[in-house]
C-alpha cells in the first residue's frame, strides 16, 4: 500500500506551485476570519497593562476579561462573515481538488482548467455527500444514546467513559468512510471522465467496498501521518511555549510550517487515492508494430531499366 | 520538641487540673522561666485542654431520638421519631411547624418541582422509571394526645396548595415560654431516585431530609434590611413566628440546634456511614442495627452501600500543625493558645471501588481542610468526618454538607490538580464552619453561608494547590493528560461567574427562591459575595478581615446570625456600612476607568507679563527664540490624567502614576463624582497609569480598564493572532476534507 502513497507524494511532490496555492487560500481564509477577532484584540488590548497581562496566558480569566471588554455580542455579529469564509474555503478546495486529480489524471492538461471543469461535478457530489454525512451523523447519534442508556444506571464511572471513547472512534470511522467514498468518487469521475455526481458517487461507493481492505488501509496509513503530525506538533508547541518574543516568532514559524505539511497531505492523500485506484484501471494493449505492406508481386518483379 | 495540642499532652493536662491551685502555679512559674523554655510547648498543650473543658455548645432546642428500619428491596424507611423541643423564646406556641422534606420528590407539582423542571445540580430526574420519593406521617402525638388528624399542609412561600413540604400543627394547649415539649411521629420515608441530595442509585443510598424535622420558632429579624423595601417579604418583626420554608429548588436548609440519637437498621451486608459517632452496633442477623449520637448540630445524614471502601485516618492535630503556625495565629487574633490549638478528628472515608486510588487525594484534602478553617476560624468541634464518594450515577447527591457528614465527588478518570474533587470536598467542609457552626438561614440569606464558604474554600484551596488546571474531558479521556491545559484560581474563576452570568441580574441579597434562575442563584449565593469579601478584605486590609471572620465565626457558633449582625462585626468602621449598603442590598457594580492620559509640552505664553516688579512683552519671536533654544531633556510637559467612575458603586480607590523617568506618585481618590482629574507639571511624561494596582477591589466588572500604558507591547497581539490563525487554519483544514 505505501507504494501508492509514495507514487503520491512523488506526484505531488512534482507540483509544488500547486501546494503553496492550496496553503496560500488557507492562510487567507483564515486571516479574513482572524482579522475582526485581531483588531478586537488590538482594540482591547490598546494601551491596557492589564489585558497585556491577561494575554500571556490563555486561561480562564482571558475569556471572562476580554468577553467583558470586547463584548462576545459584538464579535458574535461577525458569525456569518466567519461562515462564509469558512464556507468560500470548502468552494475553493473542491475547485482546487478537480485541477489536482486532473493533472494527475493528464498530465497535459491545465491545472486551472481542470478546476474550472470539475468544480460543478464535485459541487453536486458534495451536495449528494451531505445527504451520507447526515446518515452518518444519525448512526453517530444512535450510538451515543445507546452508549449513555448503557452507562446511566451505572454505578461505575468506566462504561460512560469507555462509552465516550467508543463513541468517537465509531464516529470517525463512519464521517471517515464517507470522506473515503468522495474521495474515490471523484477519482472515478476524473479517470472515466464522469460528470453525474450521482452516478459518479455510486461508483465511488461501489469501488470502496469491493476494495475494501486496501483502501481503507491507504486511507489508515495516511491518517496515520496526519496524527503524527499533529503529535510532532503538539510536543513541540508544549516545549517551546511562547514565553518570549522568540519563542513567539518560532512557534509561528512552527505553525504555517505544520498547516503546510497538512496541506501537503491532503493533496498526497487525494494522489494517493488516485495512484490506487488507476492502478487498476486496466491499461490499453500496446499496439503492435506497423506491419509493412507486403510489396505487391508486380513490384517485385519490375526491373529498373538502368537508364530509367 | 513537645508538640501542643497532642492527645498525650491533653491527658495530662487533666491529671494537671486535677491538682490544686498551688501545683498550678508552679507549673505555670517552671514554664514561663527562662530555664523552662525548652518545655514551654508542654505548657501550651496543657493550657490547651482547658479550652476543650471550656467548649461552647450550643443551645440544645430540637433533639432527635429516632428509630429507623430500612427496606432496601422497596427503598422504604419506617421510622418513629422522639423529639424534644424547647420553647426558648418569651412567646407562647400555640402551633408547630414541621418540614416534610421528602415530599418535594412526590410529584410533578411540587414547588420544588415547578421550580427545578426537574433538572437541578447537573442531573435530571428520570420520570419514566417511577423515581418519587415522599415522607408520610403515621402518627403524631403529644403527652398521650393525637395531633394526626389535625396536621394540615401550608404553603408560606408560594401559595402552591399542592406542595406538601411544610405541616402546621396545631396544639390544643400553648407550649410556653421555657417549656419542653416531647413529641412522638411514627413516619414512612420512600427514598426517590437521587438526582437531587438525596435518594437511591443502584445499592447507593444518600439519606438526607428524611425525617420530619421542626421550624425555628423565632424573631423574624432574619433579613432585617437596610433597604426595607429591598425585600417585602421579610420584615423585622418584634413577634415570634415559625421560618419554616418550603423545600425550594435553589435553596438548602435551616434549622435549630440539637443532640441526634439515631438507630438505623439496616441489611447486614451494607457499609453505613453517618452524622456523628457510632456508640452501638447490633447483629440482628439479617440486618445490623446501628446506632449513632452527635450533639451541637442541626441536622443527620446517612449512606449505606455494600462495596464501598472504607478507610479511616486520624487527623492528628499535633501532627498537622506546627508550632509556628499556632503562634501565627495566637500573635494575629491576639488569642490565647487554647483558642489557638485545633483538635483531633477521626475522618472516614466512603469510597467508590473504582477510586481506590484517589484515597489519597481525598484525605489531603480534608486534613488540609480541618487544618486551615480550624487555623482561620476556630477549631472543627466534633470528633468525626465522614466523607462519601457518591458512585457516577448517583453524582447529584454529590458536593453536600450535612454536620460532621460531607458528600465530596471525582470521576474514573482524573487529572492531576484539577481541582476535583479537592476543592468540592473542601469546599463541602467549610460548610461545618459556614452553616454548620455558624447557623445562617440558607434560605433567606445564602449568601451567608455558600458565600462565606466560597470565599474560605478558595483561601484554603489557593494555599494549598495554588493555580489548578481545567481538564475537561474529551472523549472520555481528562485533556490534562496529554495538554497543558488553562489554569486558575478562586479570583479569577469567582470574577468568571460574575461576569459571565451578569452583575447586574439580581441583587446580592434575596431569599434563595427568588432569584431569577439558578445561574443567578449560583452567582448571588457564591462567587459574587465571594468577590464582595474579598473586596472587603481589600478594603478593611487581609489582617483585619482575618480578625473580624474569625470573631464572627467565634461569636455565632451554633447560633442563628442575621446579615445585621456581620456587618455590625465592622462597628468601628462606617465606611464598611456604605459599602455594604452599595454592595449587599442592590445590583449597582463597581467599575473604575483610566479615561483619558495626555502629555502637553509646557508652552510659552505671549502678552505682557509683571515679573518681580517689571514687566516683561513676550512677543512670537521671543517663542520662537525659546524653542530653539530649548534642548529636549529641558522640556516640560503637563500632564493630565482622567480617572472615571463608570459602575454606580462609589468607593475609594487607589492611583499608580509612574513617569517615564522613574517617578511614582500615588493617589487616593473618593470615588464620590463621577471622575477626577489629576495634573502633574513634569519633566517627563507619564509612562503607565494603574487604578486600583492591588486588585482590591474584585468586584470591579472590568479590569481591562483599570491601566493605561504609554507602551504597549505588539508581541502580545503577534502571539495571539498568531495562535488564534492557527486555530482557524485548522479547523478549515478539517473542513476542507469533508468536501
Amino acid at each position: 500500500m505505501t507504494s501508492f502513497i509514495k507514487t503520491g507524494m512523488r506526484e505531488i511532490g512534482k507540483r509544488k506551485k500547486l501546494i503553496w496555492l492550496w496553503y496560500a487560500f488557507n492562510v487567507l481564509s483564515a486571516v479574513i476570519i482572524v482579522a475582526p477577532l485581531a483588531i478586537a484584540i488590538f482594540a482591547v488590548l490598546g494601551t491596557s497593562i492589564e489585558s497585556q497581562r491577561l494575554f500571556q496566558n490563555f486561561d480562564i480569566s482571558w475569556v471572562t476579561e476580554f468577553g467583558w471588554s470586547a463584548q462576545w455580542e459584538q464579535i458574535t455579529m461577525w458569525l456569518p462573515l466567519f461562515a462564509m469564509a469558512g464556507g468560500v474555503f470548502v468552494l475553493l478546495t473542491t475547485w482546487l481538488s478537480g485541477g489536482l486529480l486532473a493533472v494527475l489524471h493528464d498530465a497535459s492538461e491545465s491545472f486551472s482548467g481542470g478546476c474550472g471543469r470539475w468544480f460543478g461535478p464535485f459541487l453536486r457530489l458534495f451536495l449528494f455527500a451531505l445527504i451520507f454525512y447526515g446518515i452518518a451523523f444519525g448512526i453517530r447519534g444512535g450510538f451515543a444514546a445507546l452508549f449513555r442508556k448503557l452507562g446511566e444506571d451505572s454505578m461505575s464511572g468506566k462504561p460512560a467513559a469507555y462509552s465516550s471513547m467508543a463513541n468517537f472512534v465509531i464516529t470517525w470511522l463512519v464521517f471517515s468512510l464517507v470522506n473515503m467514498i468522495l474521495d474515490y468518487a471523484k477519482v472515478h469521475m476524473v479517470t472515466h471522465n464522469e460528470r453525474q455526481a450521482r452516478r459518479g458517487l455510486a461508483k465511488g461507493i461501489r469501488f470502496v467496498f469491493a476494495h475494501f481492505r486496501r483502501t481503507v488501509t491507504i486511507y489508515l496509513v495516511l491518517t496515520g501521518y496526519m496524527l503524527l503530525m499533529m503529535a510532532v506538533y503538539h510536543v513541540w508547541s508544549e516545549v517551546i511555549g511562547q514565553s518570549s518574543v522568540g519563542a513567539v516568532l518560532f512557534l509561528l514559524l512552527a505553525r504555517q510550517l505544520y498547516m503546510f505539511g497538512r496541506t501537503w497531505l491532503r493533496m498526497v492523500w487525494l494522489a494517493s487515492e488516485y495512484a490506487y485506484f488507476a492502478s487498476l484501471i486496466p491499461k490499453p494493449e500496446p499496439a503492435p508494430p506497423p506491419v509493412m505492406p507486403t510489396a505487391p508481386q508486380f513490384l517485385e518483379n519490375l526491373e529498373f531499366n538502368e537508364s530509367f | 520538641m513537645t508538640r501542643p495540642c497532642s492527645k498525650s499532652g491533653l491527658k495530662a493536662a487533666t491529671t494537671v487540673f486535677q491538682a490544686s491551685d498551688k501545683l498550678w502555679s508552679r507549673w505555670y512559674a517552671r514554664f514561663t522561666a527562662p530555664s523552662g523554655r525548652g518545655s514551654v510547648w508542654l505548657f501550651i498543650f496543657l493550657i490547651c485542654a482547658t479550652r476543650l473543658v471550656a467548649e461552647n455548645n450550643a443551645d440544645l432546642i430540637a433533639n432527635y431520638r429516632i428509630s429507623a428500619k430500612y427496606n432496601a428491596a422497596d427503598k422504604l424507611l419506617d421510622g418513629r421519631e422522639t423529639l424534644t423541643w424547647t420553647n426558648a423564646s418569651s412567646a407562647d406556641v400555640s402551633d408547630l411547624h414541621f418540614h416534610l422534606y421528602m415530599n418535594a420528590f412526590k410529584n410533578e407539582k411540587s414547588t420544588f418541582f415547578r421550580e427545578s423542571g426537574g433538572q437541578l445540580r447537573g442531573d435530571r430526574v428520570e420520570k419514566e422509571k417511577s423515581p418519587w420519593g415522599w415522607i408520610d406521617i403515621k402518627s403524631m402525638s403529644l403527652a398521650g394526645i393525637d395531633l394526626t388528624k389535625s396536621i394540615e399542609f401550608i404553603h408560606p412561600d408560594d401559595k402552591n396548595a399542592d406542595d406538601q413540604t411544610v405541616i402546621r400543627v396545631p396544639l390544643a394547649k400553648p407550649v410556653k415560654p421555657g417549656e419542653t415539649i416531647e413529641l412522638l411521629i411514627a413516619f414512612k420515608t420512600k427514598f426517590p431516585k437521587v438526582f437531587a441530595r438525596t435518594g437511591y442509585a443502584g445499592m447507593f443510598l444518600l439519606a438526607g431530609q428524611w425525617f420530619p424535622k421542626i421550624g425555628v420558632w423565632e424573631k423574624r429579624e432574619g433579613l432585617l434590611l437596610i433597604r426595607p423595601d429591598a425585600q417585602p417579604d421579610f420584615h423585622r418583626t418584634d413577634t415570634f413566628s415559625w421560618n419554616c420554608h418550603q423545600f425550594h429548588a435553589n435553596s438548602e436548609f435551616f434549622a435549630d440546634y440539637g443532640r441526634y440519637d439515631v438507630d438505623l437498621t439496616v441489611p447486614s451486608n451494607e457499609v453505613i456511614g453517618a452524622t456523628g459517632e457510632l456508640v452501638d452496633k447490633t447483629d440482628n442477623g439479617a440486618t445490623t442495627t446501628y446506632t449513632f449520637h452527635q450533639e451541637n448540630v442541626h441536622d443527620f445524614a446517612w449512606t449505606i452501600q455494600p462495596d464501598y471502601i472504607k478507610l479511616e485516618r486520624d487527623f492528628r492535630a499535633d501532627q498537622e500543625v506546627t508550632p509556628k503556625e499556632l503562634e501565627v495565629v495566637m500573635k494575629r487574633h491576639n488569642i490565647t493558645i487554647e483558642e489557638a490549638c485545633l483538635s483531633d478528628v477521626r475522618v472516614t472515608l466512603l469510597l467508590q471501588p473504582e477510586h481506590a486510588n484517589q484515597a489519597e487525594r481525598h484525605f489531603k484534602a480534608a486534613f488540609s481542610a480541618i487544618k486551615w478553617f480550624g487555623i482561620m476560624y476556630g477549631h472543627y468541634p466534633h470528633r468525626t468526618l465522614t466523607v462519601v464518594d457518591p458512585p457516577h450515577n448517583g453524582a447529584g447527591a454529590g458536593g453536600m454538607e450535612y454536620p460532621t457528614f460531607i458528600t465530596a465527588g471525582t470521576a474514573w478518570l482524573t487529572s492531576t490538580n484539577d481541582g476535583d474533587p479537592e476543592e468540592v470536598l473542601v469546599h463541602e467542609f467549610g460548610h461545618q464552619f459556614w452553616q454548620g457552626q455558624v447557623g445562617s438561614n440558607e434560605f433567606e440569606a445564602a449568601w451567608m453561608d455558600e458565600g462565606f464558604n466560597t470565599y474560605s474554600t478558595g483561601k484554603v484551596v489557593d494555599l494549598v494547590y495554588g493555580r489548578r488546571r481545567l481538564s475537561p474531558s474529551l472523549f472520555g479521556i481528562p485533556l490534562g493528560w496529554y495538554s497543558s491545559t488553562p489554569t486558575t484560581n478562586t479570583l479569577e474563576v469567582n470574577r468568571a461567574a460574575y461576569i459571565g452570568i451578569g452583575p447586574k441580574l439580581d441583587d446580592l441579597a434575596r431569599a434563595a427562591w427568588q432569584y431569577r434562575n439558578a445561574n443567578s442563584y449560583g452567582e448571588n449565593s457564591y462567587m459574587r459575595p465571594a468577590l464582595m469579601l474579598s473586596t472587603l478584605e481589600g478594603i478593611v486590609g487581609s489582617d483585619n478581615m482575618e480578625r473580624v471572620m474569625r470573631q464572627y465565626q467565634q461569636q455565632y457558633r451554633y447560633r442563628h446570625p442575621s446579615p445585621q449582625d456581620f456587618i455590625a462585626m465592622f462597628h468601628d468602621a462606617p465606611e464598611v456600612r456604605n459599602y455594604f449598603e452599595q454592595t449587599l442590598y442592590g445590583s449597582n457594580v463597581i467599575d473604575y476607568k483610566v479615561d483619558e492620559v495626555t502629555a502637553k509640552l509646557v508652552k510659552t505664553y505671549l502678552g505682557v507679563f509683571d515679573k518681580d516688579g517689571t514687566r516683561i512683552t513676550v512677543t512670537p519671536q521671543d517663542l520662537e527664540n525659546a524653542q530653539k533654544a530649548s534642548k529636549s531633556k529641558d522640556k516640560e510637559y503637563l500632564n493630565t490624567v482622567f480617572i472615571r467612575r463608570e459602575g454606580e458603586v462609589a468607593l475609594p480607590v487607589e492611583i499608580l502614576i509612574t513617569f517615564k523617568n522613574g517617578e511614582v506618585v500615588a493617589e487616593k481618590w473618593d470615588g464620590a463624582y463621577r471622575w477626577i482629574k489629576y495634573e502633574y507639571t513634569r519633566k517627563s511624561e507619564i509612562k503607565q497609569v494603574v487604578v486600583d494596582p492591588g486588585h482590591k477591589l474584585a468586584l470591579d466588572v472590568n479590569f481591562t480598564n483599570n491601566s493605561w500604558t504609554a507602551e504597549p507591547n505588539p508581541s502580545v497581539v503577534i502571539k495571539w493572532g498568531s495562535t488564534l490563525l492557527f486555530w482557524i487554519q485548522n479547523v478549515l483544514q478539517f473542513a476542507s476534507m469533508v468536501a
